[in-house]
């Protein structure tokens, strides 16, 4: 018995923290609904020329507001544009300003985040207090601002999220090095002779990297409701790209003669944006720290 | 005691850390006195040991010496030079002549990556080899060393039991061949089993590549098996030295003493003859600790001298130092 053991053990793998991670979210059946709601949607963003039907931005207008049919699955709207057609365009824009809002606020925030925690003393108070103005600024009212001063459009979008999105993520990135950079492995990276450069990048971000992980799927879902909610509002991405949050806006005005107009691009937000939740919370067990010895 | 034989000195080492109050100014309102005012040497080949309760500051000397801590003040001098005001890129060639081993294993080594990136870091650093064939080589040579296979190369921290950490952690301390090893309580952590493997490696290792030690514990029974001299400290300050024999057999001051009647003996006759000292109260705290002899309010032969004058170091044998007004 104890022979077998030991020699399951000489011939059994090396497994990473990242390995068992992944063993346990696989394991984590609403995760796996998560993840695969995520990775239908970004096939749909990336064959969107393949899958959809119809032109998204053909007008015809002898087809006014039809009702869900064979022909038009989910209706038409008050162009004659084909809404199925248009909410899988669609996921390219609500993808793209989620990713590359992410993007930019984590790098930012991971980097300053790492120099506030890992320098302390004036630098981490700079940063520290430029973060707390941000968070007592309301969001919506700030990228409001931003669009109204530069107009709005994607770019100007992915500015205004990037430039209040980092934030949270410094503060999350901040906490971590407090910690890791107390911990023995650390000091004897030090005692080693290894550069600070080396101990941020190999021995502090690695075991910080969890929490930015499951910050960044969940902001995700944050990201696409921004984005739709902005382009509700009108100040976000401009007609006649298709996107969902735009779609609901305009549907809004049909709510009761066409009901399949607003409805569908909404119940699409709240899919997609359960589906990062869903993944966001399986990756937050699978990847939890306590776990880790 | 010839000169040539001493590898480390210290001379009046302080750490205090500063207590701050106030957000945006803030002011010092006081010291922990981590360290205050200790001299010693070690001599080549031996091993120093280095005892006291939790809080008296062991760990901070340690860390003081291998440099990973600035001091407040006092000079460390290692091979003739005064470490504590080297340059930088000094100091890195210094990081190849001494190194440290950890009290918790668990925390001591990097989860995220494998053993061979682990003892592979300080070659790298250090560029002590020429290719990763080489380094691949000195890795196994260095987990044969200490007794570990060389398909655990490959694995995770997490796949070890606590006692093959630590001979991971002693892997990366030998990896630069260092004359001189600071190690910080290694065995507290460990089961009482695993503790003597990992003893009777250091001293396999100690006379195989004649490295030095300076071994930081509290545990008394190890000390005494390791050690040749005895460093007793309280609260930040040396209160005897002596000969491990010596120490064990008279110990001078009472805080010695009573440290020696706390360990078991397994003779019930002579435990029962043996004089107990019992010490009341805790560790008074760093910030503001008591005047004169800082044992003063704890030690059962306190006399009025005690509280007012601080004792000096006197040597009362050859070689057995002690503070205190009672010698």
């Amino acid at each position: 018995m104890a022979d077998e053991l030991i020699l399951q053990q000489s011939i059994r793998k090396p497994r990473s923290l990242w390995k068992i991670a992944w063993k346990r979210l696989v394991k984590n059946r609403l995760a796996l609904v998560g993840l695969s709601i995520v990775l239908i949607i970004i096939f749909i963003a990336i064959f969107a020329n393949y899958i959809a039907p119809y032109d998204p931005l053909k007008v015809d207008l002898s087809k006014y507001l039809l009702p869900p049919s064979r022909e038009h699955l989910l209706g038409t709207d008050e162009f004659g544009r084909d809404i199925l057609s248009r909410i899988i365009f669609g996921a390219r824009v609500s993808l793209q300003i989620g990713f590359f809002a992410q993007v930019i606020s984590i790098s930012l925030g991971t980097v300053l985040g790492l120099l506030a925690g890992f320098y302390g003393g004036w630098v981490d108070d700079v940063i520290m207090r430029i973060v707390e103005i941000l968070f007592a600024f309301p969001f919506l009212l700030f990228v409001i601002a931003v669009v109204a001063v530069f107009g709005p459009g994607i770019q100007n979008l992915y500015l205004a999220v990037a430039l209040i999105g980092w934030a949270g993520v410094s503060r999350i990135v901040r906490g971590q090095v407090l910690s890791l950079r107390e911990r023995d492995f650390v000091a004897s990276a030090r005692a080693v002779g290894a550069g600070t450069l080396r101990i941020l990048f190999k021995h502090i971000l690695p075991n910080a990297l969890s929490p930015i992980i499951i910050e960044a799927t969940l902001g995700m879902g944050g990201m696409i409701m921004l984005e739709a909610g902005l382009s509700f509002l009108g100040l976000g991405v401009q007609a006649p790209t298709p996107s969902w949050g735009s779609m609901v806006q305009a549907g809004l005005a049909y709510m009761r003669s066409a009901w399949w107009y607003p409805v569908f691009p909404g119940i699409v937000i709240m899919i997609v944006v359960f589906g990062f939740n869903l993944l966001g919370d399986g990756l937050r067990d699978a990847l939890d720290p306590r776990l880790y010895i | 005691m010839d000169n040539n034989d001493i590898l480390l000195e210290v001379r009046n080492l302080k750490k205090y850390f500063p207590i701050k109050r106030g957000i945006v100014f803030s002011r010092h309102v006081g010291d922990v006195k981590a360290v205050d005012n200790i001299s010693f040497n070690i001599r080549k080949g031996e091993t120093l040991g280095l005892v006291g309760e939790s809080g008296c500051g062991k760990s901070t000397v340690a860390r003081v010496i291998i440099r990973l801590l600035e001091p407040t003040d006092g000079e460390i001098i290692f091979e003739g030079k005064d470490i504590t005001k080297i340059p930088q890129n000094e100091l890195r060639k210094l990081r190849r002549d001494m190194q440290i081993i950890f009290q918790d294993p668990y925390s001591a080594l990097n989860p995220r990556m494998t053993v061979s990136e682990i003892i592979g870091e300080p070659l790298e650093v250090h560029k002590v080899v020429n290719n990763s064939k080489e380094k691949q080589k000195r890795i196994q040579e260095l987990l044969e060393l200490v007794g570990l296979a060389p398909y655990h190369a490959n694995r995770y921290p997490h796949e070890f039991s606590g006692g093959q950490r630590q001979r991971i952690g002693i892997a990366r301390a030998l990896a630069l061949n260092p004359k001189f090893i600071v190690a910080d309580e290694p065995t507290s952590a460990l089961d009482v089993s695993v503790r003597a493997q990992i003893i009777n490696l250091m001293q396999d290792l100690q006379k195989e590549f004649g490295l030095t030690y300076l071994f930081i514990s509290h545990d008394l029974s190890v000390i005494r098996h390791i050690c040749d001299r005895i460093l007793v400290m309280y609260l930040g300050k040396l209160v005897e030295i002596a000969p491990n024999e010596e120490l064990y057999s008279s110990p001078l001051h009472p805080y010695t003493q009573a440290l020696l009647s706390a360990v078991p003996i397994p003779d019930p006759e002579v435990l029962g003859k043996r004089k107990k000292v019992i010490l009341l109260g805790d560790v008074p705290s760093p910030v503001n600790p008591p005047s004169g002899c800082r044992f003063h309010p704890r030690c059962p032969y306190v006399m009025d001298v005690c509280s007012k004058v601080e004792p000096q170091l006197k040597e009362i044998k050859k070689g057995h130092f002690t503070a205190c007004h009672l010698h």
